[in-house]
């Protein structure tokens, strides 16, 4: 059976091998051989007190293996983020269906045994079993959820992003968020097997390994990468916002109190950050004092790009003098982060249209800025 | 075809191209000439798309720049620009350049293999065109540089000062034979900006001299002779034109040492 399990796990990962697990447990029984040792050498039962400080880090312990195991299950095997085994993987036969050399990305019979064991362990100290499936499946649909970014299909991360949200919204219901989990994964499973039909993830337009210079890379015949179609802008503001509501709803007030200033400064900063990636390598075709001489105070081709980072900055001022009267509801500021991180996405003019048709004159850029490649 | 329609530039409140309208036909060679900072590069660059004229625009084969993203991409597919001082990633070598520079523009894989060695063998870069670009001498970066826009076989080349920067004779006679070759069989538009005539006369099908930012004539040899009336060479058509008064400086600098 444990030679089953090995082979079934990702070799690859420093905690399956035999040394690190009998490590582990070592340490994990240590606790209880502390306590038994107590109350053989005094001859009494074990103190309450002292069973619950000792079952604290044991606690712990399973959690930190157990977010680690289902971030190993996805990362370890994956041919993604791997060069060397990706280029590798291209030379055999290998196609979708077969089995991967590095192990299954997809959960099998061993991680139940896995599930069942840990959440024995988390009984036996006094916490949820399903704790154990909460933060393996949590853990796991994270990084399923990173790599179907760069593998595809993309927008399945928008569906799983909303049942962690619920899932985090039911909290504390661990039964329940247990079984969000749970039902999610017939989709996770479908995910991966129709992203490994993809394999290699080639990018659609090729990245050159030879950096062009400012001329080629600005000016050439290949279109900007960065797009964020209208849709995906939509669903990513929802998300956001339903990621603050949930936030907030969760917290106490103390904490609210520290969130939501933080909130408005990333919402200033993301307006910024916005405004520089327009910016960058551009210039301005009419300085300050020279629209004022030639009486031209608006280019429109340019100015463009100021409308989203000052009409989010106007709304963030407004939130901030609200914040200062009045308690905010965590359904207003959700709908607020969804409407900001909306501007901030999905208002026009997008980038490739702006690098293409905007009134801007490119900065002849020189140093680090020059060495940028295409593929950047 | 290209177009300048009306164009004005200036850099901050310093006006540098004023009204500027010309055209260039497909097949021609277009020398843009006129004294060090008159605006040459200034208007090669917004005919390249670099810069933003603050009035007028450019059109090139029936579609104006950065009018939409499909035209400005139309555009761009046809055009390639060389400025004075071009970059180029010195970690890398000549050739892996110019196959990257090919393959942005969708030169098929067989035609850059062939292409790539008998320009490198033109401008006597074999040996050094695999070698870092680091390693070569200013002559042999231009070179590189030159290849870099002639690899792209795009049919509009827009080039800002192409025989300076250290070009050596055979280099610039390499460099007049292909753009009469493009010219030939591929009907090719240059438009190249030098302040050299000597280095024009005999390629170019037309000159356009700029001076103070302002287009003073464009023509071709003949035509420029007969608006100035002189019929030597075109140095002394422009000397004439541009009214720089060389000569007289030269002997009145002579004539202050005796």
């Amino acid at each position: 059976m444990m030679k089953r399990i090995f082979i079934s796990y990702p070799r690859n990962w420093p905690f399956l091998n035999l040394k690190w697990i009998l490590i582990c447990l070592a340490i994990y029984f240590a606790f209880d051989l502390v306590a038994f040792g107590i109350a053989w050498f005094f001859r009494v039962p074990i103190p309450d007190d002292l069973r619950q400080a000792l079952r604290q880090p044991q606690g712990w312990m399973l959690k930190i293996f157990l977010v680690f195991m289902g971030l190993a299950r996805v990362v370890a095997p994956h041919p993604d983020g791997k060069p060397k085994y990706k280029n590798w993987l291209k030379t055999t036969p290998w196609h979708p269906g077969m089995p991967l050399p590095l192990g299954p990305i997809t959960l099998n019979f061993y991680d139940l045994i896995l599930l069942a064991v840990t959440g024995f362990m988390f009984t036996k100290i006094g916490m949820h079993s399903e704790l154990a499936i909460l933060l393996f499946g949590i853990a796991y649909t994270i990084a399923l959820m990173l790599t179907l970014l760069s593998t595809g299909p993309g927008r399945i991360v928008y569906l799983l992003s909303l049942a962690l949200l619920i899932m985090v919204w039911v909290l504390p219901d661990v039964r329940f968020a247990a079984l969000i989990l749970a039902a999610m994964y017939p989709i996770e499973h479908w995910a991966i097997r129709h992203s490994l039909k993809s394999f290699p993830w080639e990018p659609q337009v090729p990245k050159h390994a030879v950096p062009l210079g400012w001329t080629f890379s600005r000016l050439g015949p290949e279109p900007v990468k960065v797009r964020v179609p209208f849709l995906d802008a939509l669903i990513v503001s929802l998300l956001f916002g339903g990621g603050v509501y949930v936030t907030l709803l969760k917290s106490t007030a103390d904490a609210r109190r520290a969130i939501e200033p933080c909130l408005v400064f990333a919402g200033f900063f993301a307006a910024l950050i916005r405004f520089g990636v327009y910016h960058g390598g551009n210039s301005n075709p009419l300085g300050i004092r020279a629209r004022i001489t030639t009486g031209r105070l608006i280019i429109p081709g340019f100015d463009q790009i100021l409308v989203a980072p000052l009409l989010i900055a106007a709304l963030l001022s407004a939130a901030l003098v609200v914040g200062v009267q009045r308690t905010i509801e965590p359904i207003e500021a959700g709908g607020f982060a969804a409407l900001i991180v909306f501007i901030l996405f999905g208002m026009g003019p997008s980038l490739r249209r702006f690098r293409l048709t905007g009134a801007y004159n490119i900065s002849k850029l020189t140093g680090r800025a020059s060495r940028q490649r295409l593929s950047a | 075809m290209i177009e300048v329609v009306h164009v004005t530039h200036h850099y901050g409140i310093r006006p540098v191209l004023k009204d500027i309208s010309l055209q260039a036909d497909r097949g021609e060679i277009l020398a843009l000439m006129g004294p060090n900072g008159m605006g040459k590069s200034t208007l090669l660059a917004v005919i390249a798309g670099a810069l933003w004229p603050v009035i007028g625009r450019v059109k090139i084969d029936g579609k104006w720049r950065r009018a939409t993203p499909e035209d400005e991409l139309a555009i761009r597919r046809q055009v390639v620009y060389l400025p004075a001082e071009p970059w180029l990633p010195k970690d890398r070598t000549g050739r892996e350049w110019l196959l990257a520079v090919g393959r942005l523009y969708s030169i098929p894989e067989t035609r850059l293999m062939d292409h790539v060695p008998r320009l490198l063998s033109l401008f006597d870069l074999e040996t050094k065109g695999d070698e870092p670009i680091a390693a070569y001498s200013t002559g042999q970066r231009k070179k590189i540089a030159l290849a870099g826009a002639i690899v792209t076989e795009a049919p509009v080349m827009l080039l800002d000062e192409p025989f300076a920067g250290g070009l050596d004779p055979s280099g610039i006679l390499a460099l007049k034979r292909i753009f009469q070759k493009h010219r030939e069989d591929r009907d090719a538009t240059v438009i190249m900006a030098t302040p050299v005539p000597e280095l024009v006369e005999d390629i170019a099908d037309r000159i356009a001299i700029i001076h103070n930012g302002e287009l003073i004539a464009c023509d071709t040899l003949a035509g420029l002779q007969r608006m100035t009336g002189k019929a030597g060479p075109l140095a002394e058509v422009y000397e004439s034109l541009v009214n720089m008064g060389a000569s007289s400086k030269i002997e009145q600098y002579f004539g202050g040492s005796q």
